[in-house]
């Protein structure tokens, strides 16, 4: 197998097409979502969310016995909503600060999860093989039915970033404001995150556990750098998660497979690709500061010479 | 029920314990120091520096291991704050930037040669310290696993350092600014414990692994600071936490037939969930 025979049958599988759409997808939701919870200082909690959803697809399949996607999704997204219950049970019960509250609970619930799945390994006829994909990504086992849920749950965190845009604009920028002004702030941050475990859940998958967090990171940064207007940064965020998602994916379709045995994961080529245009992107705009610098300065000049 | 384990057990289980307790000397300056994710962060951009030292030594030494890894960790403490203060990016997602960039590097790095080293990334992931009686060394005519070897070394160094730079450490946690005052360059301090933390991580990746660590570095540090505000008495009980939940999360194991790791980390919380409910009120 060399590389060209390897993008003829990347570019006529029909597993591609199903492929590409859900990362797409699952690239814009996340991008959409991060650029709020970057905003908020939360970009960590996702990883918290992301490490502490093993437990969750452990227990469900143990309980259902089921390898598919969607009852994996519901316990992945059950004890993702439990860690983020924990972070902030034990910032507002204890003198625990907020870092040490997020790392505590992302270990030991990852720790929970390393143990369940060694244990559902040792039962009798129990094999926990699919389950490991979880840690790391294999997009390439994205089936139909994990396109709907991918899909489901990209539809509802665009049309709901829709309709709270204004609110999550305000509780990202003056929580204060928001609360004098009447908002439920509490139950607006609550609703954001469950967004975002809905996310970082349907992110299992194609990116693994261990990497989801930079698909709600890196986008709104990239974005953050183009613009200042939080429509711009969302929308942009949105567009920019589902390009590195689709070019990553198709990165470790076509690169040859007899080059690197079993295969290449799917996440950290995924952050690969979102870092380069991280770094692009900075050094873009770090030269047309550069350029334009001599001219801005003209500009001040002449205006605060027109206000004397 | 001691009685009934076999030496390899033993020596599991001393490991364990021994790395434990290193971990948390450490735990208490991060913690205290809100440097809690940043332990997260080299955990995870150690890899990149692991595999990067298999790739130019072409060895499994330890010493190029720890090299490699602890270049990484210093990279991902002074890169994620010169991206938050050059990009203007908030120093959380600066972390999250560059941790996850030098993590996929090094799975890159690992799965494309996979056959000429002998590592795979879920072992680093979450660590299997049943493996650790495999590898030995021999020293006053006994075999000695290697890693209890290295871990009862950075044990020692820790506390020695820990009691040697007292003073130090403990203001430049709790008033930094009136360190820089007095004098102390605060920026050598937080290098130099950046530095012994990323040593420990390091050499406790064959038993806990990269991301179980963060449990044993951080858990036994919390809980000692729920129950005590006094530093002496804080750094003097963690390692105690640390190793009585280690020997309780190995037994857990063995109890339950699964991995000694993750258990170590369960416990640790369950232990954590515990002093919660006794000393939280005392704020």
């Amino acid at each position: 197998m060399d590389l060209s025979t390897n993008i003829v049958s990347y570019l006529t599988s029909f597993n591609t097409a199903t492929v590409l759409v859900g990362t797409a997808l699952l690239g814009f939701a996340c991008g959409i979502i991060g650029a709020f919870t970057t905003l908020r200082d939360r970009a960590l909690v996702g990883d918290c969310v992301a490490h502490a959803s093993l437990p969750g697809i452990c227990l469900a399949f143990l309980l259902l016995r089921d390898r598919s996607f969607l009852p994996l999704f519901c316990g992945a997204i059950c004890s993702g909503l439990l860690s983020v219950w924990c972070i902030s049970f034990i910032r507002s019960r204890s003198k625990i600060k907020s870092d040490s509250a997020i790392a505590l609970t992302l270990s030991c619930f990852f720790g929970a999860g390393i143990a369940l799945s060694r244990w559902i390994q040792n039962l009798p006829g129990g094999s926990a093989a699919g389950l490991d994909s979880f840690i790391l990504g294999k997009a390439a086992s994205l089936s139909y039915s994990d396109l709907a849920t991918i899909s489901f749950v990209a539809l509802l965190t665009v049309s709901m970033t829709i309709l709270f845009f204004k609110e999550f604009v305000l509780i990202c920028f003056d929580r204060d404001f928001a609360a004098v002004q009447g908002y439920p702030v509490n139950l607006l941050e609550i609703f954001l995150m469950i967004l975002m475990c809905l996310c970082v859940a349907a992110g299992l998958p194609a990116v693994g556990a261990v990497l989801v967090v930079a698909l709600l990171i890196f986008p709104p940064v990239t974005a953050r750098i183009w613009s200042e207007r939080i429509r711009t940064v969302v929308v942009l965020s949105g567009i920019l998660g589902a390009l590195c998602c689709v070019c990553g994916v198709s990165l470790s379709a076509i690169i040859p497979s007899n080059y690197i045995s079993g295969g290449l994961p799917t996440g950290p080529i995924i952050v690969v690709c979102a870092a380069l245009l991280l770094s692009a992107s900075l050094i873009a705009k770090a030269l047309i500061r550069l350029i334009n610098k001599p001219t801005n300065q003209l500009d001040q000049t002449t205006q605060s010479g027109d206000l004397c | 029920m001691l009685v009934s384990l076999s030496a390899d057990e033993l020596w599991v289980l001393a490991t364990c314990a021994v790395c434990s307790a290193a971990c948390a000397v450490p735990g208490v300056f991060l913690m205290l120091s809100r440097k809690s994710l940043l332990a997260d962060g080299i955990s995870h951009s150690a890899l990149a520096g692991i595999a990067m030292a298999f790739l130019i030594s072409g060895t499994r030494n330890p010493l190029y291991m720890l090299i490699g890894a602890i270049i990484s960790g210093l990279l991902t403490s002074w890169g994620s704050s010169e991206l938050a203060k050059r990009a203007h990016i908030k120093p959380d997602a600066a972390l999250g930037i560059v941790f996850t960039t030098l993590f996929s590097i090094g799975v890159i790095i690992i799965s494309a040669k996979a056959r000429q080293i002998d590592l795979d990334p879920g072992c680093v992931l979450y660590g299997v310290p049943e493996f650790i009686p495999f590898h030995t060394s021999r020293i006053f005519d006994r075999d000695i696993p290697t890693s209890f070897i290295w871990l009862s070394g950075i044990l020692i160094t820790n506390l020695v350092l820990c009691s040697v730079f007292w003073k130090e450490l403990k203001l430049t946690t709790f008033d930094p600014l009136l360190a820089t005052t007095l004098g102390f360059n605060v920026r050598a301090i937080n290098d130099a414990i950046l530095f012994v933390t990323t040593a420990t991580i390091v050499l406790s990746f064959e038993a806990l692994g990269s991301i179980l660590v963060v449990a044993v570095l951080i858990a036994p540090a919390a809980c000692a600071y729920l129950i005590s505000n006094r530093l002496l008495t804080v750094v003097i009980l963690a390692p105690l936490i640390g190793i009585v939940s280690s020997v309780l999360g190995f037994y857990g194991a063995l109890a339950l037939n699964t991995s000694v790791a993750g258990m170590i980390a369960v416990v640790t919380g369950g232990v954590f969930v515990l002093c919660m409910s006794r000393w939280s009120r005392r704020l």
